[in-house]
């Protein structure tokens, strides 16, 4: 993957990492946190993968 | 911590046998030495497999500030604090900018400091020196708050006799900290932060057991907060709030991932192979240590409520001390979370500590003191730096016991460390970046970054300027410096080099 690629990625996870798109006024509640938090927390996760991913996917080629 | 119970004798006798166990880690890193070398001292001859590595970069990046100034922070403002998961992540994307290539390079150079890549790179005495200065000012500042924080801890359990208690939890635990970490180097601190690590990672997932068996599960706290007048704390965050979410993952993320300490891992790391699934791995807790601190924030927040201003802080220890005071079960537990709490603490302090006395000997007095000394006697030398270095910040910390306003405004160290950006993650991937610049480019983001931090300016409220911090603007201007000076530098060079070329061929 190019660095422009991953570079635009995470951009992209980071635009949805912040709840700007959610409704200001939109409450509800799983599993006691705030839906907003959950979509944030969701987004979080997937940079975790991501980025897991980016560390390990060259790891058998640099030894 | 000061709203716990005070502990009884097993308790402190507890808290002895894990203090001994440092005390014997440093004396068995000092039997495996190899040689006495700085390399051997600060990088353990460059052998830091999986695991050593992931628990010591665990046990460094989450300080005693992880565990209670998160839970305080999430009580006051509620879910908006999530943030600090967001930033603790954002770490460890930004190492990937620079991490690997900065390891082949140290073991191509034999690097030892930080600053011996810039000096490396750029051939530069000015700006390695000025980024040497920069990085021990960001690191004292943060050792000092560790071991006021750790005097702060003590002196919360120790009942009436809390103000000598303070004195005492400073000097002996830096006391401690410096036999361990002079005797055996980074090999002894290492191993400390396996144990201080596994302690940590326990205690959170401890914490959060306890909370859902003592208070229900987190909607129920939740459910309390919407009913209550708290319950705007629940809320997205508002445009200004959502700023600051970006200001944070920008700076803490740039600014965390050149904390020297962290730098010096890098090198010490066995291979490449053992730093990516170090780092891969490390993506992963946030989830399981700040996230959880959050909680305990909302759980306090629901449970122990009105707490205000500085109490707030209290958060943590507030619902703890309702758990100590139920079972002798949950009054053991809790002596578990205090000695994570002191894990925390500690393993980021001696990190600090021997980063500074690193620097100290090998970027300034090796440099400007004296050039050629031998290996043997830098090695010496920075043992004693240590120790100096301990003893005035632990003086400092003692009697600025009472100033914690002090220690907030002196907390600038992100907005100094990221001005270094241009030159390490810019710096190592391109070579046009040209010296200059990037000298100027530093000065200028260090002066715009305290002119606003610290200057008259009504337009900066609470440190930041329109949610910003000072150190993103001052980056900005720096990173414009660089790109724009070497941009330019690189055009007049070639406007150089090609004129003999139209001479000759005219």
């Amino acid at each position: 993957m190019r660095a422009s690629t991953i570079a635009a990625t995470y951009l992209f996870l980071l635009a949805l990492l912040i709840p700007w798109y959610w409704p200001a006024d939109q409450g509800g509640l799983f599993l006691g946190f705030p839906l907003w938090a959950i979509a944030s927390l969701a987004v979080l996760f997937l940079i975790s993968l991501f980025t897991a991913w980016l560390c390990l996917r060259d790891v058998g080629d640099e030894e | 911590m000061s709203n716990l119970l005070p502990f009884g004798p097993g308790a402190w006798l507890f808290f002895a046998l894990y203090l001994s166990s440092l005390l014997l880690l440093g004396w068995l890193g000092r039997r495996a030495r190899q040689e006495d070398s700085l390399q051997d001292f600060y990088l353990a001859g460059r052998g830091f497999g999986f695991v050593i590595l992931f628990l010591t970069l665990y046990a460094t990046q989450y300080s005693g500030n992880t565990v209670f100034g998160v839970a305080g922070a999430s009580y006051r403002l509620g879910f908006s604090w999530l943030i600090s998961v967001h930033y603790m992540l954002a770490i460890i994307v930004f190492y990937q900018t620079f991490a690997f290539k900065l390891h082949r390079l140290a073991r191509q150079h034999d690097f030892v400091t930080p600053v011996d890549f810039l000096r490396q790179r750029f051939a530069s005495r000015a700006l390695a020196t000025i980024a040497s200065i920069v990085m021990i000012i960001a690191l004292g500042n943060y050792l000092l708050a560790q071991l006021m924080t750790m005097g702060r801890a003590l002196q919360g359990l120790a009942g009436p006799a809390g103000d000598i208690a303070y004195n005492y939890g400073v000097a002996s635990l830096a006391l401690i900290m410096v036999v361990y970490g002079t005797l055996g180097g980074i090999r002894a601190i290492a191993w400390t932060d396996v144990i201080q690590g596994a302690v940590l990672f326990v205690g959170f997932l401890l914490l959060l057991l306890l909370m859902v068996n003592q208070f229900g599960p987190l909607s129920a706290a939740t459910e309390i907060i919407s009913a209550s007048a708290e319950s705007e704390k629940l809320a997205r965050p508002d445009g200004s709030m959502m700023r600051e979410w970006l200001s944070y993952i920008l700076l803490v993320g740039m600014g965390g991932a050149l904390y020297p300490q962290a730098i010096q891992r890098i090198y010490a790391a066995r291979s490449v192979r053992t730093l990516r699934q170090s780092f891969a791995t490390m993506a992963f807790m946030p989830f399981f240590s700040v996230l959880i601190a959050v909680i305990v924030g909302i759980y306090a927040l629901a449970y122990v409520p009105g707490l205000e201003g500085a109490a707030s802080d209290q958060a943590l220890a507030s619902v703890l001390r309702i758990i100590q005071e139920q079972s002798l079960l949950g009054y053991a537990l809790v002596v578990v979370i205090f000695s994570a709490v002191l894990a925390a603490l500690m393993s980021t302090a001696d990190s600090a500590m021997l980063s500074i006395s690193s620097m100290f000997t090998k970027d300034i007095y090796a440099v400007f003191v004296k050039p050629g000394a031998e290996d043997a006697e830098l090695t010496r030398l920075s043992k004693r730096c240590s120790w100096l270095v301990i003893g005035l910040l632990s003086m400092l910390a003692i009697a600025l016991k009472e100033q914690t306003s002090l220690i907030g405004l002196l907390d600038r160290k992100f907005d100094l460390l990221v001005q270094l950006v241009p030159a390490f993650m810019l710096g190592i991937h391109f070579s046009g970046l040209r010296t200059v610049p990037v000298l100027m480019g530093l000065l200028i983001g260090l002066t715009i970054s305290l002119a606003l931090a610290f200057g008259p300016f009504p337009f900066v409220v609470a440190g930041k300027l329109w949610g910003f911090h000072p150190g993103l603007y001052g980056l900005l201007a720096n990173m414009t410096c660089v790109l724009a000076g070497s941009f330019l530098m690189h055009r007049r060079e070639g406007v150089r080099q090609a004129a003999p070329r139209r001479a000759l061929a005219e």
